[in-house]
């Protein structure tokens, strides 16, 4: 059954906020929706979250800067990032129920998925909308105007929302081993990026793997 | 279309060339595990127990299907 989706505005007027102009990819997320929700009889072999989704609006996206250890050399980020992928928060009645990744660097078409790169669903998407709700109570009235983004750091199982003004830069984390395993709501740490893990530490035992 | 159960991420769904090469966008597939059920061998995992399979050897040895309808 065919995914039909509303594309909303992040916010109308915001004074402290200045979002990127990202682009509206409503019909591939539709497509690959429509493919997924053909294919939600699959069982998750975890017992993970429900796979179902009837999803009904896609908000404005959110330019994400997924970033390796390299680029995060001695906790800091390297000048001239560029945005990796645009995230869409997706919405069921009032409850944000998952995100949707579409890539920077492809073309988006609407007759392919050439562009598209993920759908998750359940907590994530929750967090993320406690962390814009947070930065839109804080700085909504501003004189200091933030960029909004997302930081994403694969290596250290980190999200933030990252809001980059002209002097500085500040982070709500969203996603951490320790936020998704209780009930704490995501607040604003400035020294995000000082407090991460030392790098060195986080080469994990694996075993002994087979080269694909 | 590939359904991946992430400890961090939750459960997540992307096609399969993207899993391969572009997991949360800088993410590429390098190794493999596979876990057969500890209980076929009575108890604890052992390391006998891990093989390391790609995918299209999970195809040819029947473990993994692909259907049409889903892309695969």
């Amino acid at each position: 059954m065919r995914v039909y989706l509303n594309f909303r505005k992040l916010w109308e007027v915001n004074m402290g906020i200045r979002k990127s102009t990202g682009p509206d990819a409503t019909q591939l997320v539709e497509t690959a929706l429509t493919e997924i929700q053909d294919a939600t009889n699959i069982l998750s072999p975890l017992g993970g979250e429900e796979r179902a989704m009837e999803p009904e609006e896609l908000l404005e996206p959110l330019p994400v800067y997924s970033v390796s250890l390299e680029e995060l050399a001695g906790h800091e980020l390297r000048p001239n990032l560029q945005p990796t992928s645009w995230r869409y928060l997706i919405w069921q009645g009032n409850e944000p129920v998952g995100t949707a990744d579409v890539d920077a660097d492809e073309l988006i078409e609407e007759d392919s998925l050439a562009a598209f790169n993920h759908v998750s669903r359940g907590a994530p998407a929750r967090l993320l909308n406690q962390a814009l709700l947070l930065a839109e109570e804080e700085f909504e009235h501003s004189d200091e105007q933030f960029d909004l983004r997302i930081l994403e750091i694969p290596a250290l199982n980190r999200v933030a929302l990252w809001l980059q003004s002209q002097d500085r830069q500040l982070f709500i984390p969203y996603i951490r081993p320790d936020l998704l395993t209780s009930d704490q709501p995501p607040r604003i740490e400035p020294d995000f990026l000082d407090a991460l893990p030392d790098i060195s530490d986080q080469t994990p035992d694996k075993g002994t793997p087979t080269e694909q | 279309m590939l359904s991946v159960d992430d400890p961090i991420h939750r459960s997540t769904t992307l096609p399969e060339a993207k899993f391969r090469t572009k997991y949360r966008s800088n993410g590429r597939w390098t190794h493999s595990y596979f876990v057969t059920n500890p209980s076929a061998s009575g108890g604890a995992i052992q390391s006998a127990d891990l093989r390391a399979f790609t995918l299209e050897e999970m195809a040819r040895e029947g473990i993994l299907e692909f259907p049409e309808a889903l892309g695969g």
